[in-house]
Order: C-alpha cells, then sequence, then structure tokens
C-alpha cells in the first residue's frame, strides 16, 4: 500500500472511531448540572471531536499534502519493518501471538498461574517460535512456570492468579 | 539532618541495598537487550515490589531505570544496535571503537561518565527539586492545569516524524483514561455496564501492553520471516580508563552532565534527544571533528554522560510537582503511589525522610552498576546470545504476571493483551507510542484539575488567564508546539534533522 492510501486509510479508521467515540458518549454519559459543574461528558465528548478533526486533517493531507518527511533515525522502540515485505505473514504472527495472550488469560483463571503457564509457553514454543525438539519445549515451559513461581509467587510473595477448576502450588 | 541520617539507616539495610542491585541488574540486562527498553523492565518490575516496603520498592524501581539507561551502551558498543534508544547516539563512534579493538576502553569509559552524569545530575536535582517544590506549594487547580498542558504540549517533541500523528497519539492516550467511574459525579463512562470496566484501563497495564506487546510480535515475526538476530559479541572485558584521559575530558563531561540535566527536567524530552544533542555538542566543538564516527572515545563520553543525566533531570519534575516527563517515570511515579508516597510539593514536607531515601538509593544504585558493569561485563555479553525468541516467551510470561498482579485481575491481562494489539496496530500506521503514555499519565491530572478550577470559580474561565504563574506555563506551551511547528517546516526543507525522538 502506498503511503498515501495507508495515511488515508488510518485517518479513515480513526475517524470513524473518533464519531462513534463521540455518540456513544453523547448517549451513554450524562451532562453536567450546569453553572460551575463541568460534568463528566464534557472531556470524553471534547476529546472524541478532538480525535475526528485530527484525523480528518490527516485524511486531506494524506490526499493534498506534500509526503510526509522520513526521519532515518529510530522512531520508536518497536518500529516495525515495512509491512510491504511479508503482509500476510506477518498478520498471521499478529494473530498467533494475540490469541495465545487471550488464551492466557483464559487459562489463568481457570487452571492457575503454573499450569497454565506451562500450556501456553509450550504452545507458543511450537506455533511461533517454530521449535520442534520435545525436550526442549517441555523444558523451557516447566522451567519457565517454575521459576517464574518459585521467584515471584514464593520468594516475593506476588499473588499469582489461582484456577477455578484446578489449582497447583 | 536526623531525618537524613534516619533515611541513610533505612536505606543501607540488607534488604534494600539488595532491592537496590536486584533493580540494577534487571536494568542493566533489560537495558542490554535491543528492543526492550527500561521502561519494558519498569513496567514488568513493578509488580516485584508489591509486597517490599517502601524504601526497599522505591531503590528497586530507581535501581531499574538507572540501570536500563546504562545497560544499553553494551550492546550499542559490542553489536552497534542501541540497547535503548538512549544509547542510538553512542553506536556512531562506540561501535567503531569495538571494530578497532578498542570495546573494552569504550564499555570501561560509558560506565566511568554514565555514573559520573548520574551523580551530577543527582547534586543538581537535589538543589533544584527543593527551589521548585517551595514555589509549586502555592499552586491551586489553574496553576496545575496549566502545567499539565505545558507537559503535554510536549508531546509535539515526542511526536517522531510529525506533529499530527504526535497529537492523535496523544489524544487517543486521553480518551482511554476517562473510561470508567467518574470521580467527580460517579457516573460510569463508557462502561457498557460492565462491573470490570467500571475501575477503568489502569496505566501500568495499558504500558505493558503498548511497550512490551509489540517487541513479543516483533520477535516472532522476524523468526518467522527469518531474520538472523545480529552477529555475536566477542569476549569482552571493561577496561578502566587512565585517569588522564578523564581528566583531559572532564570539562567536556561536565557540560554534557549539564546538558542533559536540563534536558532531562523539560516533560516529554528525555535520554535519546540529550544523548545526540550532546553527541552533536561534542563533535562541533572538537579540534579534530573529523574522527568523529571512526571511534573517537569523546563520541562515546558524551552522549553517555548526558543520558544518564537525564535520570536526574526528570526526577525534579516528578518529585517537585509530581509530573512525570517520560514513561519510565511514569511507571516510577506509580510505584510510589503505591506505596503511599504522592510525589508534589507537598513530598517534602510529609515524606522528608522518603526523599533522602531516593536519594541516597540512586547513588547506591550508581555504585551497584559500577561494580556490576566492571566485573560481570561477561555476564551481558552472554545476555546478548540469548535467542530472542526464548526472551521473547519469557516476556509474555511477565506481561501475564505483571498485568494480573497489579490488582489482581484476570480482566487487567485481557486489557493488556488487547491494548498491546491495539499499539501494535498504532506502531504500524506510524502512530508513536510515546505520546499515548504521556496522554495516560497526565489524563486524569488534567480534568480532575481543570474541572476543581472551574468548581471554584463557578464556571469562570477567567481563573485560567488571571494568575500570571498559569500564563506563563500556557506561554511556553505554545512556544515549544510553535518551535516544534517552525522545526517541521524547516525539516521538510532540509531533510537531514531529525533527532531519535523516542524516550522510553
Amino acid at each position: 500500500m502506498p503511503q498515501k492510501m495507508q495515511d488515508a486509510f488510518v485517518g479513515a479508521v480513526l475517524l470513524s472511531a473518533g464519531l462513534v467515540w463521540c455518540v456513544l458518549v453523547w448517549r451513554t454519559i450524562p451532562p453536567g448540572t450546569g453553572g460551575g459543574d463541568v460534568g463528566p461528558r464534557a472531556f470524553p465528548l471534547l476529546l472524541g471531536a478532538l480525535l475526528s478533526i485530527l484525523s480528518a486533517v490527516m485524511i486531506i493531507k494524506a490526499f493534498t499534502g506534500t509526503p510526509a518527511v522520513e526521519a532515518d533515525l529510530p522512531i520508536d522502540d518497536a518500529e516495525p519493518e515495512d509491512s510491504s515485505t511479508g503482509g500476510s505473514v506477518g498478520w498471521l504472527t499478529v494473530f498467533l501471538t494475540f490469541a495465545h495472550m487471550i488464551a492466557y488469560a483464559f487459562l489463568m483463571q481457570k487452571l492457575g498461574f503454573l499450569l497454565s503457564t506451562v500450556v501456553v509457553v509450550a504452545s507458543i514454543m511450537v506455533t511461533c517460535a517454530g521449535e520442534r525438539s520435545p525436550l526442549r519445549i517441555v523444558g523451557m515451559s516447566v522451567g519457565v512456570a517454575v521459576m517464574c513461581w518459585l521467584i515471584f509467587g514464593k520468594l516475593l510473595g506476588v499473588y499469582l492468579a489461582n484456577g477455578t477448576w484446578i489449582n497447583l502450588g | 539532618m536526623d531525618q537524613f541520617l534516619n533515611a541513610a539507616i533505612m536505606t543501607l539495610q540488607p534488604e534494600v541495598l539488595g532491592a537496590i542491585g536486584l533493580g540494577s541488574l534487571i536494568g542493566l540486562i533489560f537495558g542490554s537487550i535491543p528492543g526492550l527498553t527500561f521502561t519494558v523492565a519498569l513496567a514488568l518490575a513493578l509488580p516485584l515490589t508489591f509486597n517490599l516496603d517502601s524504601i526497599s520498592a522505591i531503590g528497586l524501581l530507581l535501581g531499574t531505570y538507572i540501570g536500563g539507561m546504562t545497560g544499553g551502551s553494551v550492546s550499542a558498543i559490542l553489536l552497534g544496535i542501541p540497547g535503548t534508544p538512549s544509547a542510538a547516539a553512542t553506536v556512531f563512534d562506540g561501535y567503531p571503537m569495538a571494530k578497532n579493538g578498542r570495546a573494552s576502553l569504550a564499555l570501561g569509559m560509558a560506565v566511568i561518565v554514565s555514573v559520573f552524569g548520574g551523580i551530577f545530575s543527582l547534586v543538581v536535582m537535589v538543589v533544584a527539586v527543593q527551589l521548585v517544590s517551595k514555589v509549586a506549594i502555592t499552586f491551586g487547580p489553574a496553576e496545575i492545569f496549566a502545567l499539565v498542558v505545558f507537559g503535554l504540549s510536549t508531546i509535539c517533541g515526542m511526536a517522531g516524524r510529525s506533529l499530527l500523528r504526535g497529537l492523535i497519539a496523544g489524544v487517543i492516550g486521553l480518551m482511554l483514561m476517562t473510561i470508567g467511574l467518574d470521580a467527580f459525579d460517579g457516573v460510569q463512562r463508557l462502561t457498557f455496564g460492565s462491573t470490570n470496566m467500571l475501575q477503568g484501563i489502569n496505566l501500568l497495564v495499558a504500558m505493558i501492553g503498548l511497550f512490551a506487546v509489540p517487541f513479543v510480535i516483533q520477535v516472532f515475526d522476524e523468526h518467522r520471516r527469518g531474520i538472523k538476530p545480529p552477529a555475536q559479541a566477542t569476549d569482552v572485558r571493561a577496561e578502566l580508563p587512565s585517569f588522564r584521559l578523564m581528566f583531559a575530558n572532564l570539562w567536556l563531561m561536565i557540560r554534557c552532565a549539564f546538558l542533559g540535566t536540563g534536558i532531562g527536567a523539560i516533560p516529554g524530552t528525555g535520554g535519546p534527544i540529550a544523548a545526540f544533542l550532546a553527541y552533536d555538542h561534542a563533535k562541533r566543538f572538537s579540534k579534530e571533528p573529523k574522527t568523529f564516527g571512526r571511534g573517537n572515545i569523546k563520541g562515546v563520553i558524551a552522549p553517555e554522560t548526558a543520558n544518564n543525566a537525564v535520570t536526574g533531570g526528570t526526577m525534579i519534575p516528578l518529585l517537585a510537582l509530581g509530573i512525570p516527563g517520560d514513561p519510565a517515570t511514569a511507571i516510577v511515579l506509580a510505584g510510589l503511589q503505591i506505596h503511599g508516597i504522592v510525589p508534589g510539593p507537598a513530598l517534602f514536607m510529609t515524606n522528608q525522610t522518603e526523599v533522602y531515601g531516593i536519594y541516597i538509593s540512586i547513588v547506591v544504585a550508581y555504585v551497584a552498576i559500577l561494580v556490576m558493569q566492571l566485573l560481570g561485563i561477561r555476564l551481558f555479553v552472554h545476555v546478548l546470545r540469548v535467542p530472542p525468541r526464548l526472551m521473547a516467551i519469557v516476556v509474555i510470561v511477565l506481561c501475564g504476571i505483571g498485568a494480573f498482579s497489579v490488582r489482581n485481575s484476570i480482566f487487567d491481562v485481557y486489557t493488556m493483551a488487547i491494548v498491546g494489539l491495539l499499539a501494535y496496530g498504532l506502531i504500524k500506521a506510524d502512530i508513536p507510542a510515546t505520546p499515548i503514555i504521556l496522554g495516560l499519565v497526565l489524563g486524569p491530572i488534567l480534568e480532575s484539575e481543570f474541572r476543581t478550577a472551574m468548581n471554584l470559580s463557578g464556571g469562570d474561565f477567567a481563573i485560567f488567564y488571571t494568575s500570571p504563574t498559569a500564563l506563563v506555563f500556557f506561554a511556553l506551551a505554545l512556544l515549544i508546539v510553535g518551535l516544534q511547528l517552525s522545526g517541521e517546516f524547516f525539516r521538510k526543507k532540509s531533510k537531514n534533522a531529525a533527532v531519535g525522538t523516542s524516550n522510553a
């Protein structure tokens, strides 16, 4: 996707998000009582409007403005490569990582920290990290789970999730 | 004086020293791994502090912050990849030095000047913080609102390549923080009737999602595409520079330390900007500017002094005004609040002992870092050899622990995952992540101060423009926006400028 189109697309997504936000705010949050009371609705509404305006400007700039200046130095810590080099593969990874984190949250609640960590780490090793050696998969998943459980749960007394179906530790 | 001695006794306990040492080690390790910054380290280290007493907790967090700032130089010098954005300027001369076989000297020098810059900025901070807090104690809600607006205006400085994108990111951050129960009227805002949403989006959970999740996704993505991790570093040790060499550069170190502290004190700037400015300064005032970029040790001294001097600078607005200047200090702020310490002008009256404890912890952290870096440099070289995908797996588990333990809520783990996914999308769309954090941090203060001020004045906006202090801050905010706009205009003409802009 050329830069212009990408900018317009991002702008459009943000614009619709801003507008939906405004409608939701308007319909669900009551206004203030007047006088010196600013009310709970003012800020969210103002911010939603600001986002809509800014993203509208972004769309307009994408079609009329000069192309943005490319900075060649690092812009942010996690600056990913240009998506054009391997689009679909990239989004598969995104989906898999996201799915694992959602699954981790779900399993943590059901199986407790130890078991859920073993399961999720093993699954990530196979699907995301492309690991095939059973020894390393088991070693890594059990190792990470037990180490974290010992350090955080036992040594530092941080409260780790307990499972509702089954619970170890 | 009594309180100082008290603080010294409390801080020099074995468990506190252990906590500072542990924090420094975590910071150094995360700092040396490219992609994992000290912001992530802080967010993930915070759960460690929940069961510690307040002084140990502060020590651990400060150690992590300072260690992370220092640790970035290891991979910058050995691999030519900055471990944190703050160390990006160190690459220019540090990496050529390593290629010329002078890696040990570069590493040793980097540690020494980091400690120098850090301690120097601490002294400046101790003096400045007292003065600033004396002024700030007179501030009412209108003045604080103006100050926060000023803080937000520095979003422009963090915005990366375009002001518009920075503003969009900042507004998104502000919007996210309005979700939940409204503190003034007790009204639910955008909770969709869900009890979980009542508590809103926790700042720390959002930060873990914003910074750690994109790292994980990127590592797996690179692995899938078969991008090999960078060449491995050879075994090295850190070599202490001779006194003559240090003395010859003392004046440069002092100037860069001043510069770093000053830059750090301005909210929204931070390590990368200070380091690049210091590098530029050293090059400009050098008798032999041509040797820069080919392994001139001054090119290591300047940025490494400045980026550590930033740590003292950022503490000035944090402690005196309660305003964090960058994501890392925002996490330190959250950590302090969890332990019942509320930074701001009143801090010096209510928690004088803890304030001294903070000062002493910083000194101890630098001593710990000096020892660890000089003696244990091999450890960090080994850390650089761990395959990134295994590191990413550990980070996922730490994210899970961190997000859950902030409020013992599974809902927060889901939130973390969703925020992480959105953050990855935004980064892909070139919307910078750092201004989002600033919005998240300053949003609640901005809204509550504005509404308090309006309540006080009975709805009259005059409260904002009749206060000289507030006007000064509004003017400063305008100045910063103006400078950025004109800067962008000129940059379009000459495509050369641009300093690394994240200060994460």
